[in-house]
């Protein structure tokens, strides 16, 4: 039992180590690769995925 | 030392203590009384009757690192067998006193005393008694008779004397005894010892124990029905059952009178059989004696077993089993301070109270110190502080303590090496430890450790994160603008990957604004896209004000590289509004570091509660179930 709760204790605290580290977190969210560049001068030509969430 | 001449018989006879005045004559048996110059024959000392006692005139031994060596002996008769009380020279000039009897020994030394005795008729037992400043309570009074004398002894002793004495116990293990055979009362003061600690040497041998032989037993017809009866005991026990008949012999009568016959209404098989050895932590025993008791509650009949264990050197020890639960069970004269509350503390242990209840005797074979009663009965109450027991036996006011530790029944396999099987363990023994008791300790050790590297981490992320404000904007939508999507200026994302706060907030009141959002690495083309929403309401009903949402939002969005990044928003609302949008590289959070603490004590939870669950079922078979409270005797409930 002891073994396992070292295992298990050491576990966690490397996931928390490293979740801090890299900033991991749950947030909603898509990453999109290779949006156009004239998205600067055209702000209009891209599509969110989230703009058509309905909305009150 | 003094030599002097027997008057009888010639021989020569030392008085090696000054405090001796009587010595007998080893050869003759004379007694002899010292005067000044000259020695007075006062006739024949009585035969002294042989014992299993392993003390013997010339055995050396230590009390408190002064040496000391047995110089004569008394031998008293009381009600429950004989009773040694030897005389000893020590190192340092003194003269006291060892008694002995059943492998208990006490060393006590003459006081005396400026404040008056209690009279002999004045003592009851449990009466308090206070002597030279200390506190006594009386355990036992009755009248001992003088069987003999031998070797040297500082006051005139002769066979069949009476001696009244009082036993008082005081705390811890000190006592006294109020000799009362003399005119003016004697009082001697000391303390209960173990045999081990009085490193003992020259002692009496006894065959089969001093050369590790096999057991020797005496063996005799019962009186009753000439059935075969065996006596292992070395002259240390006084009553033996006859297996055959149930007869109780008084094996300290010469005649070996019967005292009652037993009958059982069935015969109980003892798990380990009578004559054998077995070796425990303070030495080898035999197994003399079997005895099964009961109590009865709640009309219901629990049966348990116990064992009698005899060395002729330390005495007796018991063996108690029930439900396939083992104690290792030693007498003691140790007097245990009640601390009430049902509590009680012996030796520095606190031991809760966990039962009381009238025992009966309902089955005996084999041979006991005792003499055995058919239906012999006894308040019993017993302590735990597990592994260990205590127990309190009330026979008529007759107050006996012992102390009890818990046994592995494969260790008392080993002890005895059974090739049978014990009986097999039920429920939870009371001084049974708990499994999870070193387990918990361990556990709660690492959860501590555990939180403490999780706290230093994260203390360690909030002085070292950034927590730096890398952009901040404020923009305006309109409904009726024909594009109402907007690009930031770039800004830069250093350092790690690590998270990115955008932080947006509002000034619309009973309305809504949606940002879709996407924050965009300038470098690479990479887009993190997102959408946030923005509501506050406010206004009176009925029951007054009230207000809904709130005009400010955070996002994070994690493990985001470095890079130069813009932010893209494509507002959408009924009413026009401002917004300020704010974004914050690697800020550090709480809600990981709270994840992990619960996630760490999830496990000692859970051990808690699985030693609690033990402890509830050990409790179930006591007078305190778990749940309930002791007071005063009585039970709240919680």
């Amino acid at each position: 039992m002891i073994r396992a709760f070292l295992v298990f204790g050491t576990l966690v605290l490397g996931s928390f180590l490293y979740g801090t580290y890299t900033g991991a977190g749950f947030v909603q969210y898509e990453e999109i690769k290779d949006v156009p560049k004239s998205i600067r001068n055209n702000p209009g030509v891209y599509r969110s995925v989230y703009s058509r969430v309905p909305h009150k | 030392m003094v030599k002097v001449n027997c008057p009888s018989c010639g021989a020569s006879v030392a008085f090696q203590s000054t405090f001796s005045i009587l010595a007998v004559c080893e050869h003759c048996n004379s007694t002899l009384i010292r005067h000044d110059i000259n020695v007075e024959d006062i006739g024949k000392m009585a035969t002294l009757q042989v014992d299993g006692s392993p003390l013997k005139l010339g055995v050396r031994g230590e009390y408190k690192g002064v040496t000391f060596s047995v110089v004569g002996r008394i031998q008293l008769r009381y009600d429950r067998g004989i009773w040694n009380e030897w005389h000893l020279m020590f190192s340092d000039g003194r003269s006291g006193w060892l008694g002995e009897a059943g492998g208990t020994y006490a060393v006590s030394f003459l006081r005396q005393t400026d404040v008056p005795l209690p009279s002999f008729e004045s003592l009851k037992t449990g009466k308090k008694v206070q002597v030279r400043d200390q506190v006594f309570w009386v355990q036992n009074v009755e009248s001992a008779r003088c069987i003999a004398g031998e070797g040297e002894l500082p006051f005139r002793v002769a066979g069949g004397y009476e001696a009244p004495v009082a036993d008082l116990l005081g705390d811890l293990a000190s006592f006294a005894t109020i000799d009362y055979s003399e005119e003016t009362p004697l009082l001697f003061i000391g303390e209960y010892v173990e045999f081990d600690d009085l490193r003992l040497s020259n002692l009496r041998e006894f065959d089969s124990w001093s050369n590790k032989t096999s057991p020797k037993v005496r063996a005799f017809q019962c009186v009753q029905c000439g059935g075969a009866v065996t006596q292992r005991g070395l002259l240390q026990t006084t009553s033996v059952v006859c297996p055959s008949c149930g007869a109780i012999i008084d094996v300290s009568d010469e005649n070996l009178k019967v005292l009652s016959t037993f009958e059982a209404k069935t015969k109980v098989r003892p798990a380990i059989p009578l004559g054998t050895r077995g070796t425990f932590s303070d030495g080898e025993f035999e197994l003399i004696g079997f005895m099964q008791r009961f109590v009865t509650v709640e009309d219901v009949d629990y049966h348990w077993r116990e064992y009698l264990l005899f060395n002729p050197y330390k005495g007796f020890r018991w063996l108690s089993e029930y439900n396939g639960h083992w104690n290792y069970i030693k007498s003691t004269l140790h007097r245990p301070s009640v601390l009430g509350n049902g509590e009680m503390r012996y030796k520095g242990k606190h031991f809760r109270h966990f039962q009381s209840a009238t025992a009966k005797v309902d089955y005996v074979i084999g041979e006991f110190f005792w003499r055995v009663r058919q239906g012999e009965s006894c308040l019993v109450s017993d302590f735990v502080d597990p592994p260990r027991m205590f127990s309190v036996e009330n026979t008529e006011g007759d107050l006996s303590y012992s102390v009890g530790e818990y046994m592995e029944p494969a260790n008392i396999a080993g002890a005895f090496k059974l090739t049978t099987p014990l009986p097999p363990r039920i429920g939870i023994g009371a001084s049974q430890p708990s499994p999870l008791e070193k387990t918990a300790t361990k556990v709660g050790e690492l959860t501590l450790a555990f939180l403490a590297i999780a706290l230093a981490i994260q203390l360690a992320t909030l002085a070292f994160s950034q927590n730096k404000l890398v952009y901040e904007k404020e923009l305006v939508y309109k409904p009726a603008d024909a594009e109402k999507s907007r690009v930031t200026e770039v800004f830069e994302l250093s350092g790690r990957a690590s998270n990115v706060m955008v932080r947006t907030r509002a000034n619309v009141t009973n309305a809504w604004i949606y940002l879709s959002m996407a924050l965009i690495n300038d470098d690479t083309g990479t887009a993190y896209d997102f959408g946030r929403e923005i509501g506050y309401y406010f206004g009176t009903d009925g029951d007054g004000a009230w207000s809904e949402g709130s005009q400010s939002d955070s996002v994070i969005l994690p493990h985001v590289p470095a890079g130069h990044y813009y932010l893209r928003v494509e507002p959408d609302g009924t009413v026009p509004a401002s917004y300020l949008v704010q974004v914050y590289r690697d800020v550090p959070r709480w809600w990981m570091f709270l994840v992990t603490v619960g996630l760490i004590v999830i496990f000692p939870a859970v051990v808690l509660w699985m030693k609690r669950s033990f402890e509830f079922r050990r409790w179930s078979e006591s007078d305190h179930p778990m749940g309930k409270l002791i007071n005063s005797g009585e039970e709240e409930e919680e």
